[in-house]
């Protein structure tokens, strides 16, 4: 008899042990802390301290003049005609060939603003942090034509003054690479970031076609373009020229 | 009264959900727990404060005045979880100098008590994920959706984690987007990608029921809503789920005034929260229990709040 009532409270007790555990929801309150005013952590401050001397002697030193702001904007804005037109530069003059255009996805860009003035090595790598090399792709006219189309869908990317086309309601009408009309039997070699070209960004159409690697990240293609404008005496300012039309 | 001073000059945005009033008095008698989740996303190798350049986010953020913050809000609170919802890596030259090495230290000496991967987490490789997380976490990673076994993430990630705060019982786990199309195949390698509606919501009821958690949070690098129908956010997720009670979110870059309030698949709320990028914000999400005590809850307000 004993035995059974022991086993009987072993069993209560183990039922309200298993079921103990969930306590009532009640309720949520939030907050959201902006950091700015509050001060620094000394510990963590001094834990940042070597690794920042070691990238601040490289990051800021001023390569170039920005005449105007670097606005990233979507069709059309300074940002993406400096980055399409420097890419398409910077790709002639270290193979010495001719190419038909460059973009650039919207989403590797990485600042909304870089405004005018000293432009840093640190500029680069906050425009551009990412690692993605700088390729040409050999493009035939009918991919071209799904490959604009894709870009009108995101709004427009950032391009050479090459490429213009009118944008509608998110598609491209009136397509022309350099004054003519795509034909669909050309091939267009086109400058472009390894991402894109490797089917990033769902560009899943460029996969298998024949491409050519600079073996250059394109942060330095940026670095090594700024130094080259001002070697020559030259400040940035990017050739604003709609070259994308937008119709309602 | 210090106190309060404290979180008035800090409180920037607050919002009540769920009650109108809330019993704070009732804590004091003992028979309420709290829990005070911080929370950051996206940071992207944010160290410093955003440079002064004119850009919309000069002078913000920055891991000093996070940590200092963060050790304040714990000598209040007696019941504090950290967590990060992925995308710790890239953005400054901090990623590209160290691979990460700094970002984790700061993370590990902040006291982050877990976080989850996002797809430029993958940046520098998968290989250089998986050292520098052995090197320089001591906070684990979680992640229920990515099949890690034929790489070198392999046993890295756990798939869920369960953190004791007094009688509370809280389960945290992570999903990860698809990193195909967005991430190089030769960063991820042969990580496989599964179905993160169907393995969230197995993991959230293994805590939820099978583990009896009275909370159960997932650290989700999805995305908070997306335009195009085929892309899963958050708010699917949300809408599917019985069993998870807050999805701390990431990879949108949203900056939420207050969660979103959604609706799951059995008809209760489910919060939804994200804060940008950048460690321009600290997240604060307060959760009140009733202690189970009684038989039935007295304060319990389940109710959808639109």
């Amino acid at each position: 008899m004993k035995r059974n009532n022991f086993i009987l409270s072993l069993f209560l007790l183990l039922l309200f042990i298993s079921c103990k555990n969930t306590n009532h929801y009640v309720g949520t309150h939030i907050h959201k802390y902006e950091i700015q005013s509050t001060e620094e952590d000394q510990k963590v401050e001094s834990l940042i301290f070597p690794y920042k001397v070691e990238v601040d002697k490289e990051m800021n030193e001023v390569i170039g003049q920005l005449e105007v702001d670097l606005v990233k904007q979507s069709p059309n804005g300074s940002m993406g005609y400096w980055l399409g037109d420097l890419l398409l530069e910077e790709a002639e003059r270290m193979s010495g060939e001719k190419y038909d255009l460059a973009i650039h996805n919207s989403g590797g860009v990485r600042k909304n603003l870089k405004a005018k003035g000293a432009f840093q090595v640190k500029d680069a790598f906050e425009i551009m942090p990412f690692d993605n090399n700088l390729v040409v792709v050999d493009v035939p006219g009918d991919t071209l034509q799904v490959f604009v189309q894709h870009m009108a869908n995101a709004n427009g990317w950032p391009q050479s003054k090459e490429l213009r086309y009118t944008l509608s309601d998110g598609d491209a009408f009136d397509i022309l690479i350099d004054g003519e009309e795509i034909a669909s039997d050309k091939i267009y070699r086109i400058v472009m970031p390894d991402y894109v070209a490797n089917g990033g960004n769902r560009c899943y159409f460029l996969l298998d076609l024949p491409k050519k690697d600079f073996e250059i990240p394109i942060r330095e293609v940026i670095i090594s373009n700024v130094k080259y404008h001002t070697a020559k005496g030259e400040n940035i300012n990017p050739i604003d020229d709609q070259r994308i039309i937008v119709k309602p | 009264m210090r106190r309060r001073d404290f979180i008035t000059r800090l409180g920037v945005g607050s919002a009540l959900t769920s009650l109108g009033s809330f019993p704070y008095e009732a804590l004091l008698k003992n028979d309420m727990l709290k829990l005070c989740i911080l929370h950051t996303n996206d940071v992207h190798s944010r160290i410093d404060p955003f440079p002064m350049d004119g850009g919309r986010n000069e002078g913000l953020g920055g891991a000093a005045r996070r940590a200092s913050l963060i050790n304040e809000i714990r000598s209040l609170e007696d019941h504090v979880l950290l967590l990060d919802s992925g995308d710790i890596f890239q953005g400054t030259p901090y990623f590209n100098y160290f691979s990460g090495e700094i970002e984790l230290k700061l993370m590990s000496q902040m006291g982050y008590d877990a976080a989850c991967i996002g797809n430029h987490d993958f940046d520098a490789g998968i290989e250089s994920l998986r050292s520098q997380l052995d090197a320089h976490a001591n906070f684990p990673i979680v992640n229920s959706n990515y099949e890690f076994k034929d790489t070198p993430m392999k046993g890295k990630a756990l798939n869920y984690k369960i953190f004791d705060k007094g009688d509370l019982k809280i389960g945290v786990f992570g999903l990860g987007i698809q990193l195909e199309g967005l991430v190089p195949k030769h960063w991820y390698l042969d990580t496989e990608y599964l179905d993160p509606i169907q393995k969230g919501n197995e993991t959230a009821s293994i805590l939820k029921n099978d583990l009896k958690c009275d909370y159960v949070i997932c650290l989700s690098h999805l995305g908070y809503k997306y335009r195009e129908s085929n892309r899963l956010s958050d708010i699917d997720l949300a809408k599917s789920s019985k069993d998870i009670d807050l999805i701390l979110g990431g990879h949108t870059h949203t900056f939420m005034r207050k969660p979103d309030v959604q609706e799951n698949a059995i008809g209760k709320e489910i919060h939804i929260h994200q804060v940008g990028f950048g460690g321009i914000y600290l997240g604060r999400i307060d959760v009140y229990f009733e202690r189970n005590t009684k038989a039935k809850c007295l304060r319990c307000n389940n109710q959808l709040v639109k």
